[in-house]
């Protein structure tokens, strides 16, 4: 019956399964608010706010005005048009990012769960080690060497370094799932195991993955904002890391009261995205996984 | 069981450091060209061989292995010389990459230390205190304070202690481990130079794990306060501060400890920012100038100073948790 | 008869999501010196919360009230948080359910007697309270020289309950409070551990309060029994009389729902029907959706108690006539 839906239907389950618990948690509804005006800077914003570069020293950190909604940089540029031309990049690169690190983990962690024995020994093992060895240091180093400039080898970089976590609680998850009666029923019914991959497993895990999927875009901000932010990528101008490499490094703005806007601009919109991205995966965590509240 | 965990551990080390060194090969096998030729060059003009043998030294004086032998053979001379100890020469600075460890470590040590001890314990009073008395002002607080730090990654706070109380206000010094006009040792004034340098990048890690610690010991204290040993002690009669510390802060805290070496190791990742920020002369400086620019020996190296930091912190965990959890002692016990 | 505690009125209720949920509904209850008293009933009807009304041992969503909780010419219900942790263990000492589970994994059990001790009292020395403790061991049939080295997880669960036990005697309580002692044991286990329990009062002429769903533990060791159902008591009366002549229509199916006790194990009857939801308890007379002999009045009106041959019932059938 479901494929009958038409597309109201497809509206009213997405309004129930979705929305509507969003609405209902606080915490989550806050979030959703937040990443999606991110979502929508990064978006519609670059196309309808126009970004010049252009240096002109006498506009050197100007006060927010009206012109400049946030004032001015060293060059006089606008900080404004930076921050939602940067937040393109900040986001892509980390939705890439954390988009990679969930197919390897999942794959990893339903191969080592489904399979067992000596493969499900050597990638335990090897996810034991991403899991030891510090990530930023080596996604700093990687990143470094390979002098990468574009948001898909960048956002690579990052996600070989984030899969680890993820893999292991899926593993774990798939392991307990092994056990119960309807993949054992499958198994009994000789459906292959891409059906019990595709069909039994995967959707059980799936409100795992959402909240993992937004986790992981948050370490992937701080991550790769991290990085540009220590010079190592130098990115576009506008990307809000190297906004702050500059305001803190090189321009010299985090020592002038002028340059105030400049460094905070960027500080302020990352501290904000990534408390929607928290708010938002707590928030469905909570509607995912009710805690089982017997008093209060 | 103590023994199983600890060879287990040891062989995971093993393989961590392995497959680390295998990292740094591989990424010392892509160094840019350009790299290399500034090298080789440097090379022919102070001792003047030709460019070839010009790069030849530069690969054995940098990172441990001649480039004309086989990759196989490349790869076994990097990992054998990685595991004596010697872990390449700076290119910037022209010395073993030991000798700036030496200097470099222990500030490094100095900071994290004092600034996990401090963190874990008052973010441990905390998260006692908030799960002890329910229904305060403390929770709604502390539980705000958290999701907020959370939110704000290291390089923010660094960033916004170094901007306001040393860049603009100039309550703190803007550089350096101690005041260069004194010399090292161990008198007031010196001690007292260091802690005021080290003053900003402790408060930068503190601020950030308060919250993380108070959560944690107050989820775990509240799984134990509904234990029935907690109630026991109640009907034995024992005093309230007993209760507090023997019980519920005793077996709470046992989980938390093994977090403890994972929280180093995510300090001494940020060690990179923080110690950049605060241009204080640590492993994570170090590390962020080679990144930058691209002094392979250096990077290299002290990538491997903090594999082994974590290793030894994991280690370390897993020795002295069987003297907090009489529990895990159970098999030797017998 | 001297009664060493005196419950009067008490109300025990938990905050729950669905609203408060009374599982002591105004109990009064009165214990006698020097003898043993039980109080049963099936699983939930509220026995262990009448116990932590005692003392206040509630959780933190549980809540009290009483016309007074008196523990000889002590009102427990008015003393202050510190007046009643001296009294805890040093004069009522309380096992609770689950005693297994009471001791501290990370203490040696000679701790646990060392700091219980130094809690209420001070002057003797370690070697004589240590001394005192390997005593009472014995008595629970323990080797003291193994069991105070070591930890509760080194102990199997049947050691721990007698740990507990012998630990409850360590400062000469008046009244010892048992709840469900034997429970969560192997057979084997029970019946020493019932014998234990026999002997501590035999030797020692202690008080006890014993908790229990189990019958035949209460036919062995009781002189006075309580009968609770659903947060109320419905009977009280003599051990004899409860298993032979008791009025109460659900004591009688009680009794006869248990196997081997007395008479053929093939009369065994469950009892039809289940438990009452706490939260929306039955009116009148709680058990009258479940009573064989249920009247027009009973659920109309809660029944008070009434004296009939040597039981205290509160049951309408010895009531409404007059
Ligand atoms: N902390 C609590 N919160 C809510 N309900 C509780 C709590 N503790 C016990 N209850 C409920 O109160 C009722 C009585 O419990 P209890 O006193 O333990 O009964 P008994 O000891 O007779 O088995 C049960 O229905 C139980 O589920
Ligand atoms: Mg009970």
């Amino acid at each position: 019956m479901q494929g009958e839906l038409g597309h109201e239907g497809v509206l009213v389950n997405l309004y129930y399964s979705f929305f509507r618990p969003i609405i209902k948690y606080r915490r989550a509804a806050i979030g959703f608010v937040i990443l999606s005006g991110f979502v929508l800077m990064a978006t519609v914003g670059p196309e309808v706010v126009p970004l010049n570069l252009k240096t002109d020293f006498s506009q050197r950190y100007k006060p927010p005005s009206f012109q400049h909604p946030l004032g001015t940089d060293y060059g006089g540029r606008d900080i404004f048009q930076q921050i939602v031309h940067g937040s393109r990049d900040v986001l892509t690169i980390a939705a890439l990012a954390a988009m990679y690190a969930i197919t390897i983990a999942v794959t990893i962690g339903i191969l080592s769960g489904l399979l067992g024995g000596i493969v499900d020994a050597i990638l335990t093992g090897l996810t034991d080690i991403f899991l030891t060895i510090p990530s930023f240091p080596v996604m700093m180093a990687i990143a470094a060497v390979f002098e990468v400039r574009d948001p898909f080898s960048f956002a690579a970089i990052l996600a070989i370094w984030m899969w680890a976590g993820l893999a292991r609680s899926i593993r774990a998850e798939v392991l307990s799932l092994k056990q119960k009666e309807f993949i054992e029923a499958a198994r009994i019914l000789g459906l292959g195991t891409s059906h019990i991959v595709f069909r039994e497993i995967l959707p059980n895990i799936m409100p795992y993955i959402v909240i993992n999927f937004i986790t992981m875009i948050r370490s992937a901000i701080t991550a790769s904002v991290g990085i540009m932010f220590l010079g190592i990528v130098p990115f576009k101008i506008t990307h809000w890391g190297v906004m702050l490499y500059m305001a803190m490094f090189q321009y010299g703005a985090v020592y002038v009261p002028e340059g105030i806007y400049y460094a905070l601009a960027p500080l302020f919109c990352i501290v904000l995205l990534e408390y929607g991205a928290i708010s938002l995966a707590h928030g469905l965590d909570e509607i995912f996984n009710p805690r089982l509240k017997t008093y209060e | 069981m103590i023994a199983q965990r600890i060879t287990k551990r040891i062989l995971l080390s093993f393989f961590t450091l392995l497959f680390s060194a295998s990292i740094t090969f591989f990424l010392v096998n892509n160094i840019p060209g350009n790299v290399i030729d500034v090298l080789a060059a440097q090379i022919m003009e102070s001792y003047g061989v030709s460019y070839d043998e010009a790069k030849q030294m530069a690969y054995t004086y940098y990172f441990g292995y001649e480039s004309n032998k086989s990759l196989l053979e490349r790869y076994i001379d990097y990992i054998t010389n990685i595991f004596r100890g010697n872990l390449g020469t700076s290119i910037m600075y022209r010395v073993p990459v030991n000798s700036i460890v030496v200097h470099a470590l222990p500030w490094t040590l100095f900071v994290l230390s004092l600034s996990l001890l401090t963190g874990f314990a008052i973010g441990t009073l905390l998260g006692l205190l908030m799960a002890w008395r329910r229904k305060t002002f403390l929770d709604p607080l502390v539980t705000a304070y958290a999701s907020f730090t959370d939110a704000t990654p290291d390089f923010v706070t660094a960033m916004l202690l170094f901007m306001f109380l040393a860049a603009r206000l100039g309550w703190f010094p803007l550089k350096g481990a101690y005041d260069e006009s004194l010399t090292p040792g161990f008198y007031p004034a010196f001690i007292i130079s260091v802690l005021y340098h080290a003053a900003l990048p402790i408060l930068s890690y503190v601020i950030e794990h308060i919250g993380f610690w108070a959560l944690i010991v107050k989820g775990s204290a509240a799984s134990v306060l509904e234990e029935d040993f907690v109630k026991a002690a109640e009907a034995r009669g024992l005093h309230e501060r007993r209760i507090l510390t023997a019980y519920v802060g005793r077996v709470a805290l046992i989980p938390v400890i093994a977090m403890l070496a994972i929280q180093l190791g995510y300090m001494l990742g940020g060690s990179t920012i923080v110690e950049t920020v605060f241009t204080y002369p640590g492993i994570g400086y170090f590390f962020s100038q080679a990144s930058s620019t691209l002094d392979f020996g250096l990077m290299q190296g002290l990538f491997f100073i903090i594999i082994l930091g974590i290793i030894l912190a994991n280690l370390a965990v897993d020795i002295i948790y069987p003297l907090i959890d009489p529990r895990a002692r159970r098999e030797s016990a017998r | 008869m001297n009664h060493i505690l005196r419950i009067k009125n008490l109300i025990v209720e938990y905050a729950v999501r669905e609203g408060s949920l009374r599982v002591v509904n105004n109990v009064s209850l009165d214990v006698p010196e020097g003898k043993i008293t039980a109080l049963v009933g099936e699983s939930g009807c509220g026995k262990s919360s009448l116990l932590d009304g005692i003392l206040r041992t509630l959780p933190p969503n549980g809540y009290i009230r009483s016309n007074g909780v008196w523990f000889k010419d002590i009102n427990l219900a008015r003393l202050s948080n510190e007046e009643l942790r001296r009294i805890r263990w040093e004069r009522i000492a309380v096992v609770f359910q689950a005693a297994q589970n009471s001791l501290n994994p990370v203490l040696k059990i000679g701790d646990h007697v060392l700091e219980t001790y130094h809690a209420h009292r001070k002057g003797e020395s370690k070697d004589e309270i240590l001394a005192k403790a390997r005593e009472l061991l014995e008595m629970v049939n323990l080797d003291p020289k193994q069991v105070l080295n070591s930890y509760p997880y080194e102990l199997s669960g049947g050691m721990k309950q007698r740990v507990i036990i012998a630990l409850s005697l360590i400062l000469d309580p008046e009244l010892l409070i048992l709840d469900e002692p034997t429970s969560a044991l192997d057979t084997y286990t029970q019946s020493t551990i019932i014998d234990m329990l026999k002997k501590i009062h035999r030797e020692k002429g202690l008080t006890m309060f014993l908790v229990t769903h189990d019958l035949p533990v209460v036919a062995e060791m009781a002189d006075y029994v309580a009968v609770m159902y659903a947060g109320k008591i419905m009977e009280v009366a003599d051990v004899e009389t409860i298993f032979y002549k008791a009025k109460y229509p659900y004591t009688n199916l009680l009794i006869k729902a248990i196997p081997s006790l007395i008479g053929d194990p093939s009369d065994r009857k469950p009892i039809p029907g289940s438990p009452p939801s706490l939260l929306n308890p039955p009116s009148g007379c709680v058990f009258h959706p479940r009573c064989p002999f249920r009247r027009p009045i009973c659920d109309k009106k809660a029944p008070p108690f009434f004296h009939v041959d040597k039981s205290l019932v509160a049951c309408w059938l010895y009531g409404d006539t007059k």
